[in-house]
Formats: C-alpha cells, sequence, structure tokens
C-alpha cells in the first residue's frame, strides 16, 4: 500500500526535481550557476495563472489537448511499475495498454499541431508520428520477448524475473538499458533526437507541434512530458533495480537511479549535439537491431537454435 | 424459425413495394417495412446467442440441390446480428442520403430494390447448410451488389469499372464452386455436415481444399494479394454503398472462411501458418498503401484491408490453437477476431457515414482539396473523430479491446513451448504494434487534413451539416463504440461462447476464463477512469480560466506575413517523412518539373501511386492472357450456331475421354 502512494506522490512530484537536476547539470557544463532547482515548478503554476491565446483557425480539439496529453501520461505512469516493482494497476498484458494510452496522446497531440493550420507544426507533428511509429512495435517485442522468457505477461512480472543472476539474464538487462534509453530519449524529444532548447522551428519536433500553446494549457503539456521522463526512466532504472530488496533500500536505490539518469541526460545534452534531422530515423532503427537481438538471444537460451 | 422468415419477407416486401412508389414515399415505406422486418428478424438470433441451442428448417428439393437445410447455430447468429443491426442504421443512412438526393433532383431508380436483394441474400447466406443454395446466394449477392455500385455510373470507365468488380467476384465463384464440387463428389451429397467426414479422412485433400475455398474467401474479403479489384471500383460507388459494402459485405467472406474452419474441425499447422502470415501481410500491405492514396474513398477501403487482415490474424492464431490442441489460445484467438469484425463493422460504417457527409457536401473526393470542415459541420467531425481513434485501436473505444484480445492470444501463444510459434507471435506482435501506429499515422492525416485546419479550396456552396437522418445511425453507433470500449466484458462474455463452437471441448479451463473476464473488467476500470479524470481535470481547467483573458489571434507565422492557405501541410507533405525511410519498398512515382532560368514558367509536382498487385502482377497477367486469346481469334465468327456446335463438340469429346478413361 505504501509502495502504491509513494508511486503517486513520485509521479506528482518528482518531475520537476528531475527537470532541475538536469538543467542543474547542463548549467554546470556551460559554466553558470543555473536557475533553482524547482523552476520547472514555479513556471508550471505560474503558466497556471496565465491566459491564454488561441489560433483562430483552431477548434475544440486544439483545447482539450493539452488536457488528454495530461491525463494520458499520469495514467501510463499508475500502470509503470515504480518503487519496488509496485505499480498501481497490474495485471496480464498491462504493458499494451501502457503502449496504447501513450498512442492515445500522441494521436491527439498530432491533430492539435495539424488544427492551427501552421506549416511548422505540421511538420513538428509528422515527424512525431514517423518516429513514434518506429519506437512502440519494438517496445513491445522487446517485453513480450522477454515476457515469453518468464512465461510471465505482465509489466512487473516481466521486469522482476528478468532478475536472475545469470549470463542470459545480464546480456538482456545490458541490451534493454540501451533500448530503452533510446525509446525513452525519442518519446520525451531529448537531445539528440530533438533538443528542447532550440529556437529554430524548422528542425523542432516536439516544441514545434506546441507554438501556439499557452497559459494553462501550454503548462499542462510541460508538466505532461516532465512526467512522461519520469514514467519512461523509471522502467529503466527497475531494469537496473535487483529483486527482493528490503523496501526502503529499493526506494532509496530506485530514487538515486532516476537521479543517476536526470544527471546522464544532462551530461548528454550538454555534450552532444543533436542529430540531423536525416540522421535521426537511423539513430532510432537501433532499436529494431536491439529488439531483434533480445528475441534470438531469447530463442536460443530457450531451444538452443531452431529445431 | 418460422417468425424469422416472416421478417425477411416483411423487408423484402418493403423493398419490392419501393418500385412502384414515387421517390418521396418511397423511403418511408422502405424504412418502415425494414425496421418491422428486422426486430422480427433478430429476435430468433439473439434467442439462439443467449440459450446457445441452434435452429433448423428444412426443406426437402429436388435431385441436384438435395436437402435445403437453413440453421441458425451460434456463428450464423452472430453474423445474422450483425447484418441486421448495423445493417439497418446503413438503410436509414441511405434512406437520408436518398432524400438529400431528392432535393438535388437525382433519380435513385432502383437502387433501393437492389439494396433490398444484396441485404436479403447476406442474412440468407450465412445461415444456410446447402452448398448449392450457397452458390446461388453467393451469385445474388456478387450480381446485386454490382447493380448498386454501377448504378449512378454515367461515363464508360465508371462502368468498365464495374464489370472488373464483376469478374473479380466470378473468380472467387470458380475458386468456391470448384472446391463445393470435389467436396461434393467424395462426400455424395451437397449439405455441410456431409463435408465434415471427408475433411476428416484425407489431410492432403483437406489442405488443398482449405487453400481453394481461402482464395474464394479472400477475394471477396479483401485480404491483401486478392484485393486488387477494389481501388478501380470504389471510387465509382457512393458512400452509402460503400458502408454496407466495407462493413458487413466483405465480412461475409471471413464469415465463409470461419465456417469452412468449423468443418475442417482440425486444421494442419500448414494451413494455420498460411492463413496468420497472408493476414499479418495484409495488415501491413493495406495499411501502408492507404497511406498513399489521395482519394478519401480509397483511402478508408486499404484500411479496411488492413482490418481483414487484423481480423484475419485472429483466426489465424486461433486455428494455431486447434492444430497445438491449445483451448484458451484457439478460444481467445477467435473470439479476438470475431469481436474485431463486430468492431469494425461498427467503426467502419461511421467512417463510411462521415465521409458520405463530407462528399455529399462539398463534392470533393480529393483529400488534399479539403479541409476546414469542422467549423462547418460540427458533429460529423465529432462522430467522425471517434471513428478514427477507434479504428486506431486506442482506449477507452472498441478498437482497443478486439486487438487486447487477440495480442493476449497471441501472448499466450508464445507460452506453448515450441519455438516456431513463440518466434511467430511475437513477430506477429511487433506486425500488429506497427501497423497500429501506421494506422495513427493515416488517422491522423486523414482527420487533419479534412477537419482541421483552413480550407484548401473554395467550396461550391455553402456548407451546412446534413440532415438527421443520416447522422441518426453514426450516433447508434457511437453509442456502441462507447459502449463496447467501456464494458467490454459484457460482450465478450457472448463472443466467448460463439467462439467455444469452434472447439471439441465445450467446457474452458474454468480458471482461465475467469481471468480473462477479470483482466477485461480492469481494462474497462482503466478506461473509465480515463474518461472521468479527462473530464474531471478539463472542467478544472476551465475553471482555471474561467476570468482569465482569452484572445484570438492568428497562428504563429514566424513574423513571415505573406501566409496562404496553401501552405498549410498537405496529407502527402504529412506522410513523407514515413514515406522517406520505406520508398525502396513502394512503387511510388515522384514528377517533379523544376523551375528553370531567371524567370521560371511552368513548373510541376506529382505523385503516382499503383498498386502493385494490381499493376506489376494481374495486368501482364491479363495481358499475357489477351495475347493468347487472340491466337485462336480465327475461331469466333460472330456465328451463334456454330458456337453451339464446338460446345457440343467439347462436350462429346470430354464424354469420351472420360468414358475411355474408365
Amino acid at each position: 500500500m505504501i509502495e502504491k502512494f509513494l508511486n503517486i506522490l513520485i509521479l506528482f512530484f518528482f518531475p520537476f526535481l528531475f527537470i532541475g537536476i538536469i538543467n542543474r547539470v547542463k548549467a554546470f557544463w556551460g559554466g553558470r550557476k543555473g536557475q533553482p532547482i524547482f523552476q520547472s515548478f514555479f513556471d508550471f503554476v505560474k503558466l497556471l495563472k496565465k491566459g491564454q491565446v488561441i489560433s483562430k483557425n483552431s477548434s475544440l480539439i486544439f483545447q482539450i489537448t493539452p488536457t488528454i496529453y495530461l491525463v494520458t501520461v499520469i495514467l501510463a505512469g499508475l500502470i509503470v511499475p515504480m518503487v519496488n516493482y509496485q505499480n498501481i494497476f497490474s495485471f496480464d498484458g498491462d504493458f499494451l495498454i501502457f503502449a496504447y494510452i501513450l498512442a492515445f496522446g500522441r494521436f491527439f497531440m498530432i491533430l492539435s499541431a495539424m488544427d492551427t493550420s501552421s506549416s511548422f507544426s505540421g511538420m513538428g507533428a509528422s515527424r512525431e508520428a514517423t518516429y513514434s511509429a518506429l519506437i512502440e512495435p519494438v517496445f513491445l517485442v522487446i517485453l513480450s520477448s522477454i515476457g515469453f522468457l518468464s512465461d510471465q505477461i505482465s509489466f512487473k512480472g516481466i521486469l522482476t524475473t528478468l532478475q536472475q543472476n545469470n549470463i542470459i539474464s545480464v546480456l538482456l538487462i545490458s541490451l534493454c538499458v540501451v533500448a530503452f534509453s533510446i525509446i525513452m530519449i525519442t518519446e520525451c524529444k531529448r537531445v539528440p533526437v530533438d533538443d528542447p532548447n532550440t529556437h529554430l522551428e524548422l528542425t523542432m519536433i516536439h516544441e514545434v507541434m506546441i507554438l501556439d500553446n499557452s497559459g494553462p494549457d501550454l503548462g499542462f503539456i510541460l508538466y505532461g512530458s516532465y512526467i512522461k521522463l519520469i514514467v519512461l526512466s523509471s522502467i529503466i532504472a527497475n531494469l537496473i533495480l535487483p529483486a527482493n530488496l528490503a523496501f526502503w533500500i529499493a526506494l532509496c536505490l530506485f530514487l538515486l537511479i532516476l537521479i543517476l539518469i536526470a544527471v546522464a541526460i544532462g551530461c548528454i545534452e550538454s555534450i552532444f549535439a543533436r542529430l540531423r534531422l536525416i540522421r535521426v530515423p537511423q539513430f532510432i532503427l537501433l532499436i529494431t537491431s536491439i529488439a531483434i537481438l533480445v528475441l534470438s538471444i531469447i530463442q536460443f537460451s530457450i531451444f538452443g537454435g531452431l529445431k | 424459425m418460422e417468425i424469422f422468415f416472416i421478417g425477411l419477407l416483411i423487408i423484402f416486401c418493403g423493398f419490392i413495394l419501393s418500385i412502384f412508389f414515387s421517390e418521396k414515399i418511397k423511403i418511408y415505406i422502405v424504412l418502415f417495412f425494414s425496421l418491422i422486418g428486422i426486430v422480427l428478424t433478430i429476435i430468433l438470433p439473439i434467442n439462439v446467442i443467449l440459450s446457445g441451442k441452434s435452429l433448423n428448417f428444412n426443406l426437402n428439393l429436388n435431385y441436384p440441390i438435395g436437402l435445403a437445410s437453413f440453421e441458425i447455430d451460434l456463428l450464423s447468429a452472430f453474423f445474422i446480428v450483425i447484418i441486421c443491426m448495423i445493417g439497418f442504421f446503413n438503410i436509414v443512412y441511405n434512406i437520408g442520403y436518398l432524400k438529400e438526393m431528392i432535393k438535388k433532383n437525382i433519380s435513385s431508380q432502383n437502387y433501393l430494390f437492389f439494396y433490398g436483394i444484396l441485404y436479403l441474400s447476406m442474412i440468407l447466406i450465412v445461415c444456410t447448410k446447402n452448398a448449392i443454395i450457397f452458390l446461388i446466394l453467393w451469385e445474388i449477392m456478387a450480381l446485386s451488389s454490382f447493380f448498386i455500385i454501377t448504378l449512378n455510373s454515367e461515363n464508360k470507365k465508371s462502368y468498365m469499372s464495374g464489370i472488373v468488380y464483376l469478374i473479380a467476384m466470378h473468380i472467387s465463384f470458380i475458386f468456391l464452386s470448384g472446391a463445393f464440387i470435389v467436396l461434393a463428389s467424395k462426400s455424395g451429397s451437397f449439405s455441410f455436415d456431409s463435408f465434415k467426414n471427408v475433411f476428416k479422412n484425407d489431410q492432403f485433400l483437406t489442405n488443398i481444399l482449405f487453400i481453394l475455398f481461402f482464395i474464394g474467401f479472400a477475394i471477396k474479403a479483401e485480404f491483401a494479394p486478392f484485393h486488387y479489384w477494389f481501388p478501380k471500383v470504389y471510387p465509382i460507388a457512393h458512400c452509402g454503398t460503400l458502408s454496407l459494402i466495407s462493413s458487413i459485405m466483405i465480412k461475409i467472406g471471413i464469415y465463409g472462411l470461419l465456417r469452412i474452419i468449423l468443418l475442417v474441425q482440425m486444421p494442419s499447422i500448414f494451413i494455420s501458418y498460411f492463413v496468420l502470415f497472408i493476414s499479418l501481410f495484409s495488415c501491413g500491405y493495406g495499411i501502408i498503401y492507404s497511406l498513399m492514396q489521395k482519394n478519401i474513398k480509397n483511402f478508408l477501403t486499404y484500411s479496411s484491408v488492413e482490418n481483414i487482415g487484423i481480423i484475419g490474424t485472429g483466426i489465424g492464431i486461433g486455428m494455431l490453437g486447434l492444430s497445438y490442441q491449445n483451448t484458451i489460445i484457439s478460444l481467445l484467438g477467435f473470439a479476438g477476431a470475431l469481436f474485431h469484425i463486430l468492431n469494425h463493422s461498427i467503426f467502419k460504417s461511421i467512417l463510411f457515414f462521415g465521409l458520405g457527409n463530407i462528399i455529399l457536401k462539398t463534392e470533393h473526393e480529393e483529400i488534399e482539396s479539403l479541409g476546414g470542415l469542422t467549423k462547418k459541420m460540427r458533429t460529423t467531425s465529432i462522430l467522425f473523430l471517434i471513428g478514427c481513434i477507434s479504428v486506431c485501436a486506442l482506449p477507452p473505444f472498441n478498437g482497443f479491446i478486439s486487438e487486447f484480445i487477440i495480442y493476449n492470444a497471441l501472448l499466450n501463444g508464445m507460452k506453448i513451448n515450441q519455438n516456431l510459434i513463440s518466434i511467430a507471435s511475437i513477430l506477429s506482435i511487433g506486425v500488429l504494434s506497427f501497423i497500429g501506429s501506421l494506422a495513427i499515422i493515416g488517422f491522423t492525416m486523414l482527420y487533419s487534413v479534412i477537419f482541421l485546419g483552413n480550407p484548401r479550396t473554395i467550396y461550391k456552396e455553402e456548407i451546412k451539416e446534413v440532415n438527421i437522418l443520416m447522422l441518426v445511425p453514426m450516433f447508434a453507433n457511437v453509442f456502441f463504440v462507447l459502449f463496447i470500449g467501456l464494458f467490454p466484458q459484457f460482450v465478450f462474455s457472448f463472443i466467448t461462447r460463439i467462439s467455444l463452437s469452434f472447439m471439441s471441448v465445450h467446457s474452458l479451463p474454468l480458471m482461465s476464463y475467469a481471468n480473462f473476464v477479470n483482466l477485461l473488467k480492469n481494462i474497462s476500470f482503466i478506461n473509465i477512469i480515463f474518461l472521468v479524470s479527462f473530464l474531471a481535470i478539463f472542467l478544472i481547467r476551465n475553471i482555471i480560466l474561467l476570468n482569465k483573458p482569452i484572445y484570438k489571434y492568428k497562428t504563429w507565422d514566424c513574423g513571415y506575413q505573406g501566409t496562404s492557405l496553401k501552405l498549410q501541410y498537405t496529407a502527402f507533405s504529412f506522410i513523407s517523412p514515413f514515406l522517406e525511410l520505406i520508398k525502396q519498398f513502394i512503387p511510388l512515382k515522384i514528377i517533379f518539373d523544376k523551375p528553370k532560368g531567371l524567370f521560371p514558367k511552368q513548373s510541376n509536382f506529382g505523385v503516382r501511386i499503383r498498386d502493385f498487385f494490381d499493376y506489376y502482377i494481374v495486368r501482364p497477367f491479363s495481358k499475357f492472357m489477351l495475347f493468347l486469346m487472340n491466337l485462336f481469334s480465327w475461331i469466333q465468327t460472330g456465328n451463334m450456331q456454330l458456337y453451339l456446335l464446338y460446345g457440343l463438340i467439347f462436350l462429346f469429346v470430354a464424354i469420351v475421354v472420360i468414358v475411355g478413361v474408365k
């Protein structure tokens, strides 16, 4: 019970800290002092207090999308295992609804971007749609092949039974960490796929889709994308975290890994440039090969090759 | 059983009477009769589903047909309920459509009559148990649909497209009749029940016959390599017709397939993988081609190919369950397939109704020339959006539920400790989710280009919402979308009964079934939470914004003042990042004359997409056949008596050869 409560707390409040850490790390690399660690929270509150500017071309879709996006991300957060592998909703095949709920949010983000009839938003929308189409199958293939290994088809079961302390599970875990990092970077549109701080509309992906949002709507979308970072990094954290730990150790390690992921994101954003748009699909397609590798490792470990 | 036939008779009367009355009266006559008739018809099938007991009606006919038996078993009842329910909405929509036509002074001719024939033939096909009657009804279905498709075709081109349809349907007929004849000669009777023995005894023959049946039904059901006919045919029909064809008629092909599986009982592993493979191919092919279509009708029909593929995947995994003798997989596989049949007919009719409204009002079918309709047709746009979400299989609507069941069948499929099926099911999961996300690209493109933003052309007249008769069926379908999406467990319990009839065991491991119902309850819980929390947060947002200033201003244009409507993102530019990735694999030709010199005059940009199977396989083949046949053209004299002589000579030779062989 306490894990579930903690999950909700982490889900709602940790994102601000997470973004703060990323920004501090970037400031460190840039030799700056950096903004306050909870600046993103203050920004969120400030955005809630503001009024709105709405495009004349837009329709109802433009206004409901930020809410839908936030709700889908929060629901995905309730399905993903967090502290001590616990999640609020757990059942067989829950990772399917996880993927599809995130897709629902994306569906509306794309519509809302097209709703403003701006060609910039259209560019962002089409790129987002394409890149996500490359990710989703890989996500499901990796999870279901691990599910095949462990005979478990719930998110929790898949992640816990991966911790088996033998060479195959170490191999799988390391491959999965790489794959899920790329998935996280692409889904949350961080460097090197997209730069959240860029100011050139032609090369943006996520930011350009929300060019016309303002006020509370913008706040919802930003908050949603912060939560999405936490949701996807907690999958990575649970891949690394050993099973059967005492509760408090598990909690502390979980938070520590999240903070380490934030630091890593900050470092990557400071020392890498974003990829050219032509190169982005190649970067994402890397995980397709990882997925095939995972599948073949599992097939070999169970059957010892084709019979 | 009598009440069922009385219902059919009343529906038939309505459509017959429509010939004799004037345009304005006949639509109400048809509406009245079909309402009463359908209520009478649907009672018995619903009773069959609830009680699980099948109903019989036998008629002893003369020699070639033999015992003409009609039986409403669970599978037939399921299809009859779909045809009656969704079909009734289609009738109402078509009546609304004809009402708009009357306003425009376009005669409907005998449209309703042929529509009724098609409708009745579909209901009778799913309950007949006799091969000859099945084939006769199959032919009636093909002919009547040919008439309603080509009804308003005024030029030679659309007439020729109709002929293409007729030829395709007869190719299907040849395959089916061939397979039925072999079966009948082996079993000595045309009744379906007698075929069971043939299937049981000869494994090799079963495989060959199954493939023949599969091709015959696949041409009807639009499985991918056999779909070549529809991109030409569908653009000439109007959306009311297309809705009936796409949401119900192609499912009759699936019905045929399911009926054959019921007769085969134990499909071999080879044909199960064959069905699974063709279905997955069909999914991918359909969705990739649907992205590239310029005509919105063809967009939706290619998406039907994708959805038929999803249904086929469910059937394939169900058959694998039968072959490997694993009840839970075959239960979930068939249940997923049946559920998707229901769901697809619900949301496909919403989409085609919406499209019909758009085409009726704007008179544009090209996707690139639409835009900004959400401000003018608000109701249609919201209903169409729900259809789009549902067809993309996103929660909380019904499309997700059936895909979730199929996914679960696949996830259970990999639990069988056999490496071929585990690889097959994991790869199928990959393919299904890939086409799911491609569907998101496609339908966001479709919706946003049609409804959002600003118009891309100047419409002829002021666009208004359509009449209420055209909107009511959309609302009814949306109700089902929401109901199935939010409370899937109720519908699922009925569908499992039908799915159980595919298995020789009639009871399940109770645990796994209860588990799965619990699972669906979880899904329904999450879906409800989703809707409620969306409404709550949206309410909070509106309260926050209550006393805040809200300005309407133009879209951010980066300071570039010369924006025009032409600068909006188009459908092709929306999908081009994706097409860029797969351009090696698709026959896509871009025609681009760049502007040249200091004073450029003419420049040109165009995209041409050809259906691979149509252009590179069917056409060369038919050209070759034409060449071959031309070699024998000297036989043709145009003299009827001579032709009769040829026929007699052929018969004589055939008899001599057969007798000689014996």
